[in-house]
Order: structure tokens, then sequence, then C-alpha cells
């Protein structure tokens, strides 16, 4: 195992380095000023050429290429033109945020998925079931945006039990501990039910025609037959098989950990990834856009091996040798 | 009586009756000794990049600013065009020399910065320095293209000496915002942008001082224990940063913000209609104006008279009252009317005369000799594109409206949506026919970089309007000290432009803030709310 991993590392080196090329060349080669904002009549003429030469971008494209690699592969992202400062600073500030919110909503897409699927499974055909279905597709169907503003509508407009948007209260940093967690934690609820909930309903439609697969196949009739209890049989055997493609999805949803959401963060002014990603894009940064690029490049790969590695963990028949 | 005149007097009634529920003498007393304490939350839509003037470029940096530092002398809510507006500040008195190629100021000498070191001239002549320096990105540095040089002539004496008299000399030496030379030393100009000070300026001489400033999230400002001045009433003041439109109103109905400058028309109509109890919306005149650019190297547009044609063709009235809902008003010159002495009183909008128009492209030759409901002229179709920014909304619904204006007067006209970095650069080489775009004006008149055709390189005469007599008009209104002869220039100036058409002027925008009635005191001028903070008090029983 330890040999497959290292393997797949090392081949991933080349496919960063590739999608890392081509993001440069096209980002740099789509039309745009990257110091538009340096464009104003309030701002004297030639104040644009000084950023230009500061950041470099006077200079023919291959050499900025070559110049960007060099500094990328000792560890300097470069300065972000928009935010003016290092790359690293801005990801630094942007990452704890997104990692919070993201982390939290995937875990407990996860968890609430899983239970919904397989609760729906075992009790095919109820009107339990058809009831989760109805809502798993009006809940996947609806817009996140939208039902951001209405849970902002509801929860902090009207009833005033949440607050509307950021990360904490303005003076929340004079709390003590435990009203300062309460704080963040409030603050939080909307965003990570917005990002959770979308996700749950999905995994629940996964997990469960996974599930009915499983409880049909003629080793579970043979754990029923030896006498098993049947939450055993279920949590036991058909649990481990039935995972599986939740595993491979879970996977897939790493990459979000980093990359965070757009809409979420602008609805909720939740300072994370997402805002930078498509910010940096918009104003054409391109050592900001190169570097989240980059994160989301090697958190992709990284996903699938470790959607690979469950693999092996859940179904001891998967061997990587 | 419309349907929505009659909203509207409703509005008035209700603000009358609400204005009328507080008890008259507690509104007195209160005018007398306004109470001191408490903190106000203003909403911001992006975070600021530096607190240094010299190198941030962002209009939100330049409001905290204001209340972190003093300037030289405090301009006057009343724009005019001369000296006179100002009221000292860091400067006691100032002077001109006999020709009025130097000017002194004498400042005070009983001002400190926060660490108790006094503010001085030499601050003045540093900050100077650093703003001329080649090396240094400063956006400012335009302003003192005519000044020769700066000479301290005592701790709390300097005087600027000019290349040539010009009506600006005050406007461009008040400029400068005093940095405290004793923090950064003598230093180069690289160290200079990446001093911590940009970052966390420590030592500050406004009403304010910054206690803390959490990337993407607030800047809280606190009272500035040793500023020389009067107290400020506020005890703190906290810039939100929101991104998100929606958000910013909703902070401000549930009370987590008090202050959301530049609310959408539709959403000021709505908080005066169902939160106007809370929350009061100040209207008033911008600084900011949309215009459409004629490329005057196309074909169709090099004309003035078609230009004018085209013009009549818009219905700009009916964009002020539809798309802006009334929050605006038609714009007729480059010149704001808040310039009172400059601003052409007795011009009028052109009006919207289709009809007028027809007779105008029919008279050079555009018909419709194929009745396809479109002009043509020689086998050609009146056919152009007009561009504009994605990302507005308000320049995207106007660009609709222009449309179906032209259509009915024969003119096919294409909708061209791009990026904003693209228009940049696309305005730039002129890979554009026509353009709907905006401008904020600033606090100094500048026509130069607009009307004269040297601005066509690197300036902002981007549709290369030409004629020399613009050109000598700007040059000498800029030279002339005399109010009289001064007012004449920019007279002639404006009514050159409104002849010729270089571009067609829409729309002056009113400042729309939402103000929560908690929030005492506010001043506007066409810059913002950013007029009077340290003057600002809060009424609230619940705050103290």
């Amino acid at each position: 195992m330890p040999k497959y991993i290292i393997r797949r590392v090392f081949t991933s080196i080349p496919i960063i380095l590739g999608v890392l090329t081509v993001t440069f060349f096209v980002i740099n080669l789509t039309p745009g000023d990257p110091l538009a904002m340096y464009v104003n009549p309030e701002i004297s003429p030639g104040i644009r050429e000084i950023m230009a030469e500061r950041f470099g971008l006077n200079d023919p494209l291959p050499i900025r290429y070559f110049k960007w690699i060099k500094n990328f592969l000792t560890g300097d992202f470069g300065h972000s033109y928009s935010h003016n400062r290092p790359v690293k600073d801005v990801l630094f500030d942007a990452v704890p945020h997104t990692l919070l919110l993201s982390s939290t909503s995937l875990l407990l897409s996860i968890i609430t998925g899983i239970a919904i699927g397989v609760v729906s499974a075992l009790k095919k055909y109820t009107i339990y079931d058809h009831l989760v279905t109805v809502l798993s597709f009006f809940i996947y169907a609806m817009p996140s945006f939208w039902l951001a503003l209405m849970l902002i509508i509801i929860f902090s407009l009207k009833l005033r039990l949440l607050p509307a948007s950021n990360v904490r209260s303005i003076d929340a940093d004079t709390l003590t501990l435990l009203p300062y967690l309460w704080n963040r934690v409030q603050h939080a609820i909307l965003p990570v039910f917005v990002l959770a909930i979308g996700n749950a309903a999905s995994k629940g439609r996964y997990m469960r025609s996974s599930l009915l697969e499983v409880i049909r196949q003629d080793y579970i009739r043979t754990a029923r037959s030896k006498g098993l209890p049947e939450f055993l049989v279920i949590w036991k055997h058909a649990m481990r098989n039935a995972l599986i493609p939740i595993v491979t999805i879970a996977g897939l949803s790493i990459p979000f950990l980093l990359s965070g959401s757009l809409i979420v963060e602008v609805i909720f002014a939740w300072p994370g990834m997402g805002q930078v990603i498509i910010n940096s894009i918009f104003n054409r940064d391109y050592p900001l856009v190169m570097a989240t690029t980059f994160i989301s490049a090697v958190m992709v790969i990284f996903g699938n091996l470790v959607a690979d590695v469950f693999y092996s963990v859940l179904d001891p028949r998967i061997r990587f040798d | 009586m419309s349907y929505k005149t009659a909203l509207r007097l409703l509005f008035i009634l209700l603000s009358i009756v609400s204005t009328g529920c507080y008890p008259p003498d507690q509104e007195e007393s209160s005018d007398s000794s306004e109470p001191s304490g408490g903190t106000v939350v203003i909403a911001m839509k992006t975070d600021i990049d530096n607190f240094n003037p010299i190198l941030s470029t962002l209009s939100a940096a330049s409001d905290i600013q204001g209340l972190i530092y003093l300037n030289l002398l405090r301009r006057d809510v009343h724009f005019k065009l001369h000296t006179s507006d100002y009221r000292p500040c860091l400067t006691k008195s100032w002077r001109f020399s006999e020709d009025f190629l130097e000017l002194t100021l004498i400042l005070r000498s009983d001002i400190t910065w926060s660490d108790g070191v006094p503010v001085t001239a030499h601050d003045v002549k540093f900050t100077f320095d650093k703003m001329t320096d080649p090396n240094i990105p400063c956006s400012n540095r335009s302003h003192f293209d005519l000044t020769e040089e700066c000479i301290v002539k005592g701790d709390y004496e300097v005087t600027f000496r000019f290349k040539e008299v010009y009506s600006n000399e005050l406007d461009d030496v008040n400029i400068i915002t005093p940095l405290p030379s004793h923090i950064f030393g003598d230093i180069s100009a690289e160290e200079f942008i990446n001093h911590d000070y940009n970052q966390n300026p420590t030592v500050v001489n406004g009403h304010y001082r910054v206690k803390r400033w959490e990337r993407q999230q607030m800047i809280e400002l606190t009272q500035n224990d040793m500023c020389s001045f009067q107290k400020p009433n506020l005890d703190r003041i906290v810039f939100r940063i929101i991104p998100d439109a929606v958000s910013r109103v909703t902070n401000l109905k549930i009370g987590d913000v008090d202050i959301v400058p530049g609310l959408l028309p539709e959403q000021a109509e709505e908080i005066k209609k169902n939160h106007a109890d809370k929350i009061q919306v100040l209207s008033y005149s911008g600084m900011s104006f949309d215009y459409i650019a004629w490329l005057e190297r196309h074909p169709i547009f090099s004309d003035r008279e078609m230009r004018r044609a085209l013009t009549m063709s818009i219905n700009r009235r009916e964009i002020v009252d539809a798309l802006l809902m009334g929050y605006g008003k038609e714009c007729i010159s480059p010149i704001h009317p808040a310039y009172k002495e400059i601003y052409h009183k007795q011009m009028k909008p052109i009006p919207y005369d289709p009809e007028q128009a027809k007779k105008i492209f029919h008279k050079a030759g555009w018909r419709d000799s194929n009745d396809d409901g479109i002009l043509d002229k020689e086998g050609e179709k009146f056919s152009f594109s007009m561009k504009t920014g994605l990302g507005n909304s308000r320049r995207r619904d106007a660009l609709t409206m222009i449309q179906n204006d032209l259509k009915q007067v024969g003119i096919e006209m294409r909708q061209d949506m791009v990026e904003f970095s693209v228009m940049i650069t696309q305005l730039k080489n002129r890979e554009y026919d026509a353009a709907l775009s905006g401008f904020r004006m600033g606090i100094v008149n500048h026509p130069k970089v607009f009307w004269h055709s040297s601005a066509m390189v690197g300036g902002f005469n981007r549709f290369e309007y030409s004629n020399p007599k613009v050109d000598s008009l700007i040059d000498l209104g800029r030279r002339t000290l005399d109010r009289d002869k001064a007012k004449k220039i920019w007279y002639e100036f404006q009514e050159i432009l409104y002849a010729d058409q270089p571009v067609t002027f829409m729309y002056i925008l009113n400042n729309l803030d939402g103000v929560s009635r908690r929030v005492k005191g506010i001043e506007t001028w066409p810059l913002g709310i950013n007029f009077n903070p340290e003057e600002w008090w809060i009424n609230d029983p619940s705050d103290n």
C-alpha cells in the first residue's frame, strides 16, 4: 500500500505541472487588463506603468512563465495584484474560514445523507420513503442562493434568531470562551446548513439505491438465514459494500474543502476561498489564479487517492499492488 | 395624480409624521449638547489594501484615512472654485505670494501625533517628497505636475513654489495628508512601499485611530485620545465588510449595521415603504455620471450634428424616472452642479425629440430605402454596437432602453457586454463603436484628462474628441485666478461641449445611503456621508 501511494504521488507531479502550464497561458492570453483598477481619472497617469513594472508584467509571456515556475518551485507564489500583498498571506487568511465551513458541512452532509439513505432503503416504498424522496428532489433542485436568502429572511429578519452574515459579531472577542464559541456557531449555522442540505439530499439518494442493491445479494440472505439480528446484518455486512459509492463521492468532494462556495460565501460575507478565487479571475490577478489552481489540482488528486485507499479498507478484496 | 406621485406624497407625509413623533423638547436639548459615546457600524463592499494615503487606490480607504489623519485644510460642504472655501485644520493660515507662484502655509504648533511628537512642516515635506518620488506609485502624483518644490521655512512653516500660476494651487497642496516622518525616517522608495506602518498605522493624528483590522471582515476605529482637536462624539466607528448588496441591507434592517452607503434605487424604495420607522434614506446628488462615448473616428459619429441627433433620439428623462426611480437627474455638462460658480446654469438638457432626430438623419442621407425599419445610406445599414461592462445592472438595463429608443428612429444598435477589465483594454485600443460608461468626479475639477486632445494618449479621451478651442479654454481656465473671468471661460467650455456632443451625457446619480435613525447629525456632501463623522452622535435610549 505505501508503495502504491508513493507511486500515485509521483505520477501526479507531471499532471499538476501540466494543469498549471495550461492555466498560466490560458489566463494570460484571455483579454483583460490585470491593472484595470489603476485606469481611473482619479489616479495619475503613469501609475499603471509603474505597477506593471513592479509586477513584472512588461516581460514577454514565456519569460514570465519561466520566472513564475522558478519562483513556484522555490515555494514563492508571488504577489497578488488586486490585494497588493503576498499571495501566501491572502491564502492564509482565507483557508481557515473556508475549511471550517466546508469541513463541517461536508461531515454533516455525509452523516445525514447516509442516515436518510439507510432509513429510506430499509423502509422502501413506505410513506416515509416517498416523503424523503420528494423532499430530497425538492431540496436538491433548489438554488443555494435562493435557499440562503429565504433562510436569512426567516431566521434573521423575521425571527431574529440568527445573524445574517459574517463569521462573528463585532465584539465577540471580548466574550469569554463559551459565549465566544456560541457566537461563532450562531454565525455558522445558516451557511453550513445551506451548503450541507443539498449535498445531504444527493448523498441520501446514492445511499438508498446502493443499499437496496446490496441487500438483495446472496451473502445478505446467508447472513439472515444463519440467524444474525437484522441490525448486525445491515451494519456489519450490507453497509460495508453499500458505502463504496458514497466514499467515491465524498472523495470527489475533498477539493471543495479548500475551494469553498462562492455564492454562500458572498451572501454570508464569509471571507473564504470562494470569494478569493472568483475575484482573482475577474481581476485577472494572475499569481492568485495560479495559486488557487494549484491548490485545486492538488486537492482533486488527493481526493481521488483518499477514495481509492478507502475502498481497500471497506472491501478487502480491493488491493493495490 | 398618478399612482407614483401619490405614493411619493404618502412617503413625504409619512416622513413628516415620523419625524413629528419625536418629542420636540428632546430634539432641542440634544441639539445643545449631543450625547457622546456609542458605536456606529458602516457596511463596506470590499476591504481596503492599506491605510497609507500615498499608496492606496481605493475610495473606501480614503473614507478611513479621513478619520485617522488630519488634512492641511478642511474643505467646505459647498464646492466653489477658489481658495476661500477652506477652513483651517492643521494649517492655521496661508498666504500666496504677489505673483501667486508661491504658497506659504503656517501650521498650528499645538498638534501632535498620537505618540506625542508634534506635527511639523517636516512631515509635510516628507509626504510631498514621497508623493512625487517617481518610484512610488502614488495615485495623486499628477496633482504636483505644476509644483516646482516644497521648502521647509521653519518647524511650522512650509512654502510651495509653482512652475506656473494656476487656479487649483491650494486644492492640489491640500491633497497632501501629512504622514509621521519620524516613524519612517530616511528610507528608500522600496522600503516605504513595504513598511509595516502601511498595514498597521500605529501613530496617527486624526480623531480616530485603528484599533484592529481583520482582513475581509472589519476595521475598527476608536477615539484617538491624543487628538488635539475637539473630541468626537462617537467612541467607535466600525467598518464591516459585506460584499453582497442584499446582505448589507438585511444587516441594516436587523440593526447589526447602522449605515449602508450606495443603496440601489429599488432598495431605497423598499426601505422607505417598509422600514421608514427605523431607517432613513439619504438621497442627494453624487459625483458619478454615466455617458455614451461615440468614437469619433467611426464614420457615423464623426459629424457633431449626427451626435446631437443621437442624443435627441435617447429618452434620458425616462431612464432617470424608470430605471433610477427618480434618484438622479439628466446630465448636461461634465462640470458637476456642485461647482456652483462655474456650472452653467442656463443650459437645459437637449430635448428628447425623435422626430427632429429623424429629420437630421434624413438630411445626412440616411433613408430606409428597403423598408426593413432600419435607415441605410449607400448600401450601408445605420448599425453599430454599444459596449458596456458586465456586472453593472444599471448600465445593462439602460443599454436596453437606449436600444429601444434608437430602434424607434430606425437605428440598429447591438448590445455588447464585456467584462470590466476587458472593456478597459478595448476602450484604450479603440476596439468599439460606442460605449456606455461612467465616471466619478473628484474633489478637484479636472476637465483636462477627458476633453483635452492631449488626453487621447494616456488620458480618458478615448472617444478622440479634438477641438482646439476647447483645448485652449481648458488651459486658460486652469490658469485663470479671477473668478469672473474663470466663470466666463468655463461657461464657454460647457457651451461648446453642449454643441459638439463628443459624448451623450446621460444622468448624474444620486448617492443613496441607508442610515439607522439612531445615528444623528450626519451632514452629506456630493462625495458621500464622510463630511463630518466626528460630529455624528447616537440617539438611542437603549444604547447608554
